[in-house]
Order: structure tokens, then C-alpha cells, then sequence
């Protein structure tokens, strides 16, 4: 468990399977930013990402933590179908999160729950354009 | 055998008063490797700086019958140099370490026996920014010829083979002290750099010296074959479900010659490179990570390779239970962590190979119609131990054969018992199947000898043994000669 000083949302869990260790490592991308903080913490929801060629995992974004587990089922607020090839494609600029929706390739069933989903975008994307930066120098 | 005090004094004078030592410190630290196999001291350690010196120490060996044992790094995972029978360490890494001449036209170096991987690296880097060599799941400050000569698997082995098949000459002082060059380096010619062209078309003496470690003579230059440096250099990686994907993935990807290199690591594996050294393995997650790199001269050549691979993985994932994921492997590697960087940005510090203070394993060539239950049998070895599975795969050469390299950590001077019962398990299992141990340990030698060898085998590479060193000087006890 990491401990931050001065920030709303303190903890974010140590997952030990290799969705959730990645998933932690793209939202560290931010820890230091305030404004991810408030955005957490005004998200406030648990979102399952549905990897349909890996296995479904569940982030919830619930103060004082952020804890990612391996999804067991329990009730959620939103849930994402994506494949990993998805999230790469999205990083790597190949495709737009909205062309994702729009292309199939990222479903919910919750469509209603637009609102939040733009709130969880508002969390991902910056974290996202992170790990591109990182994976870019990797290339080089 | 003259008294020691006596034999000091003729080696200072061969190698000079501060390249000889029998300081206790000196004789412990060349003593013992990572392995469990057991220590012993040496008598003297000596820094080689020319083949001149080893004509003249050669020739005290076989006076005073005393072993000499050529060391590099030490950091072999075999028990390679650890001096069993006692006698002289060759510490070639110290003086010995030039890179001789790199041939840009011919693609080849000619390297002494201490030059390393990182050395190399950076050598070329500056000097022939076109070529490269190649690089093991090992350390930067591994030997390069120690490799090559031990025909060590590197990060071009799906399409070139292991190193050995990649040395076009050697030079070699041997049992009598003559000096020999073999390959197309063979005329009576010196020092022309322009002639270690090719291993072939005269009688392949190469054979003598290759894979013996050290038991038929000394070393002392080696000639490697280079390669293009090709414009884009990058990586993909698999993540497979079960052992049928996973080795018909190393199977069929390997055989299309499109991809530089194939290694498959359990998951447990990259979670050890995240800061997880004893990580557990979740039913539902992958079973296999399978890092590719692949190079190509252009974007256009990357694309078509790209779609000649994925063409290839839909007929494939059509066969297998669970679809196989192929991605970007530096986004992936951005998602996951810094550390699974190190099992492609070579060479490199392995981070799983040196989180404790011992490492061993049964290094492999294996028939690679077996590796499935190879890793099925070997994942179920690593269970009934407790041990985080650490099963290492490759495909060589096109898949003409495989590696099959289960490795085993542990705590040094605490339990090198259970890892040796643990590595007789997955030796015999392994033997079941067909593999062969390369880069052995002493007493995986003795047991190949007693269980699995041709006898005719035995008797001819004894005799080969005995008229290339017929005191039995160099690197006695290997082999159990």
C-alpha cells in the first residue's frame, strides 16, 4: 500500500494478478496530480473493465482507496467490454476513445450512464497519453 | 608436484608479480558460482594478457601436472570454472579483453576471450553503428567467446541458431603449446584480419573445442559473425493460455522466419521483473509471456512481416482452446512497469535472475514436438516444490529444435539440497522427453554417462579428450575425466 501526504484518495491497493499490477502502474502515471485526485474522488464509482481475452477486473474508485481487484461478480456501477489490443490501439493514437465506441470495439450495455463514463475517460485518457509518452521513448 | 611456493615463482615470472595471487580472498571469490554445485579453491589465480604466457603456463601444467581452468566472468549456471580438481585460474576478463578487429565488409569480429556483451555492444555502437552482434538472457558483463564456444541462444536464435553455429575461426593454444587457427584463418599468414572470413570448406576442427568447455585447449581469439543492423528494431509479445497454444505459438512463429526471436517466460516470470519475487499465479491469468523481437530494413517490410505474423496467429488461434493475444510490446511494457524492460532491452541485468544470491537450472536443447509437455510437466515439478514456476522456452533456427530452461532460484549456503532435488526431477523428466543439457554441471555429465549415452560415444569422446590433453590438464573433472 502507497501512502500519499496532503491528497484525498490516499491508497491505491497492490494488486497481484497482471491486469490489475498494469492497471495500477497506468493510474500511477497521475498519482502525483491533484486533479486526478479530485476526479477520483468525485467519480466515486466501481467500474468493471470486461477484458474479453484476458478476464474481467474491477476498479473501484471509492474514497480513501483505489482498489483493483480481479472482478468476482459483485455489484458494480459501470461495466466496459475492451479487449488489451483496445487500450493499446486507443495509447497509441490508432483510434479516439469515442471512435473506439463507435467502432464496437469498447461496449457497455449502460449507455444511460454517459456522464460517468466521461468522468472515468477524465481520469483514463491523461494516464493513457502518459504511457504513450513512455512507450514512444521505449521505441526509440 | 613442486611445492606451491615454488610454483608461484615460476607463474610471477610468467605473468608478473601483480597477476598472480593466492590471497584466500582471491581463491574464495573464484571458488563457487551461482549454482548449487559445490565450491572449491583454487591454488593460484593468474590475469592472462597473451597467448605467449599460456604457451609458457601450458607447459608448467604439464610438468607439475597442475589443472588450469580458463574463467571469464564466472557467471556461468553450470559450474563452469569452478576449479574441482583445484589448480590455476585463467582470468582472461582482466587483459584479455580487446576487441582484435571488426571486419565491416565480412561482418565479423575477432575478439580475445574476456571481451563481454556490454563491451561489444558499445564497441559497435560507436565504431560500425550498421552491425550488430547478438545478446543472451544474461547479464552486460557476460563473455562473449565463453558464449559463443558453449554455442550459448541469444536474441536472433529463431532465425540464426545458437552462437556457436556463428564462429568463423578460432585461435587455440594447445596440450603441446603449439598455436593453432582453424577456420578459413588457417594460413600461415599472421595477424591477417582480412582471412577469418569463414568456418568452412576444410576439415571443421572447430568441433574439437567447441562445447567442451575448455577441456581440449585455450582460446585465445574467436571470430564472430555480425549482422546487419536493421532500421527498425522492435518487439511484439504473446500472452498464451495452456501449453497447446503456447507451443504451437514458439512452433509455428518460429518457423516462419520472420522474427528474430521467440522466448517464452511462465507469467510468474514478468511479475518477478515487477517487484513480485515470489508471485502467485491466478487460474484466470496467462500462463505464458512470449517476448518477439522482430526487425525489419523499413516501415513497409515491418508491415508486411506484421501481417504475414497475424495471418499466421488467426489459423492458429482456430486451433487452440483460448485465443492467443499478440500486441505492441513497448505499450504493453508502458502499461505494466519499467522492470519487464529488462528482458528485452539486451543486454541487461535480468532482474529475476539476480534477486537471490543463487540460480541454477537445466539448460536445454529440446525437440520441439515436446515442449508442451515439457512445460506441462515442468510447471507440475515447480508446484509439488512450492517454487514459483520459472520455465524459460525458445524456438531455434527456423523451430529446427527448442530451448526447454527451467530455472530455479534460491538461497545460497540454504537449500542447495531441495534445489537439487528439484533439478534431478525436471532432469529426468526432461531426458523422458528428449532433451539434451547443455552447459553442464559435472554431475549432470556423470548422470547422462551412466543412464543415456552410446557407450561407443563415450569411449570416442574419451579417447578425443586424451589426445587433445593427455595429461589432463585443461579443466579437469568436467565430464567426470
Amino acid at each position: 500500500m502507497e501512502k500519499k501526504e496532503n491528497m484525498e484518495i490516499a491508497w491505491i491497493n497492490n494488486p497481484e494478478d497482471i491486469l490489475g499490477i498494469g492497471i495500477k502502474n497506468l493510474l500511477n502515471y497521475r498519482y502525483e496530480e491533484p486533479k486526478f485526485h479530485n476526479a477520483v474522488e468525485k467519480f466515486n464509482q466501481v467500474v468493471v473493465f470486461d477484458f474479453e481475452d484476458l478476464y474481467p477486473i474491477s476498479v473501484h474508485f471509492q474514497k480513501p482507496i483505489i482498489e483493483i481487484l480481479p472482478f468476482n461478480g459483485k455489484s458494480h456501477n459501470l461495466k466496459l467490454k475492451i479487449s488489451l489490443n483496445t487500450l493499446i490501439s486507443i495509447m497509441r493514437g490508432d483510434y479516439s476513445i469515442v471512435g473506439a465506441f463507435v467502432r464496437g470495439k469498447i461496449k457497455s450495455r449502460q449507455w444511460w450512464k454517459f456522464l460517468s463514463i466521461i468522468q472515468l475517460l477524465r481520469i483514463l485518457i491523461p494516464a493513457m497519453h502518459r504511457a504513450k509518452e513512455r512507450a514512444e521513448e521505449y521505441g526509440k | 608436484m613442486e611445492n606451491k611456493n615454488s610454483i608461484k615463482k615460476k607463474l610471477i615470472k610468467i605473468f608478473g608479480a601483480d597477476s598472480v595471487s593466492d590471497k584466500q580472498h582471491d581463491l574464495y571469490l573464484h571458488s563457487y558460482d551461482a549454482t548449487e554445485n559445490e565450491a572449491h579453491l583454487p591454488d593460484f589465480i593468474c590475469l592472462v594478457e597473451n597467448s605467449k604466457q599460456l604457451v609458457q603456463v601450458i607447459k608448467l601444467a604439464n610438468e607439475q601436472k597442475i589443472p588450469l581452468v580458463p574463467y571469464i566472468t564466472g557467471n556461468n549456471i553450470g559450474g563452469l570454472t569452478i576449479p574441482v580438481k583445484g589448480g590455476i585460474i585463467l582470468d582472461f576478463s582482466k587483459k584479455m579483453n580487446k576487441v582484435i578487429h571488426v571486419d565491416e565488409d565480412q561482418m565479423y569480429a575477432i575478439l580475445e576471450p574476456g571481451v563481454t556483451f556490454g563491451q561489444l555492444d558499445a564497441y559497435l555502437k560507436k565504431h560500425h553503428p550498421n552491425l550488430r552482434y547478438c545478446y543472451p538472457f544474461a547479464p552486460p558483463y557476460s563473455g562473449v567467446v565463453g558464449n559463443a564456444i558453449l554455442s550459448g541462444m541469444n536474441n536472433l536464435s529463431a532465425t540464426h541458431g545458437s552462437m556457436g553455429d556463428w564462429i568463423n575461426g578460432l585461435e587455440v593454444v594447445l596440450h603441446d603449446g603449439s598455436i593453432v587457427k582453424i577456420g578459413s584463418c588457417f594460413t600461415k599468414e599472421e595477424e591477417n584480419w582480412d582471412k577469418w572470413y569463414s568456418r568452412y570448406p576444410m576439415p571443421d576442427l572447430m568441433g574439437l573445442f567447441v562445447n567442451w568447455q575448455g577441456m581440449t585447449g585455450l582460446v585465445t581469439k574467436c571470430a564472430v559473425q555480425l549482422w546487419l543492423r536493421k532500421k527498425i528494431q522492435t518487439f511484439i509479445i504473446a500472452m498464451t493460455y495452456g501449453g497447446d497454444a503456447t507451443a504451437e505459438l514458439i512452433r509455428e512463429f518460429g518457423r516462419l522466419e520472420l522474427i528474430d526471436d521467440l522466448s517464452a517466460v511462465s507469467l510468474e516470470v514478468a511479475k518477478m521483473s515487477l517487484g513480485f519475487p515470489t508471485p502467485k499465479k491466478f487460474d484466470f491469468e496467462p500462463d505464458y509471456a512470449i517476448l518477439i523481437p522482430i526487425s525489419a530494413h523499413s516501415q513497409k517490410h515491418f508491415k508486411i512481416k506484421m501481417e504475414l505474423l497475424n495471418e499466421a496467429l488467426k489459423i492458429i488461434n482456430n486451433r487452440v482452446k483460448r485465443k492467443i493475444i499478440l500486441t505492441d510490446f513497448n505499450y504493453l511494457s508502458a502499461i505494466l512497469g519499467e522492470g519487464v524492460r529488462c528482458f528485452a532491452d539486451l543486454p541487461n541485468v535480468v532482474i529475476p535472475l539476480v534477486e537471490y544470491s543463487g540460480l541454477t537450472w537445466i539448460g536445454s536443447y529440446a525437440p520441439i514436438n515436446k515442449l508442451k509437455p515439457l512445460m506441462e510437466e515442468g510447471e507440475k515439478i515447480f508446484k509439488k516444490y512450492q517454487v514459483p514456476a520459472f520455465i524459460y522456452m525458445k524456438s531455434m533456427k527456423g523451430s529446427h529444435y527448442a530451448i526447454w530452461r527451467p530455472i530455479i532460484r534460491f538461497k545460497k549456503h540454504a537449500e542447495e539440497k531441495k534445489v537439487h532435488e528439484i533439478c534431478k526431477e525436471l532432469l529426468e523428466m526432461g531426458l523422458h522427453y528428449g532433451i539434451i543439457p547443455y552447459k553442464t554441471p559435472i554431475w549432470i555429465t556423470e548422470y547422462l554417462k551412466e543412464k543415456i549415452i552410446d557407450p561407443n560415444w563415450v569411449k570416442f569422446f574419451t579417447d578425443v579428450k586424451k589426445f587433445m590433453d593427455p595429461n589432463n590438464i585443461f579443466n579437469p573433472g568436467r565430464w567426470g575425466i
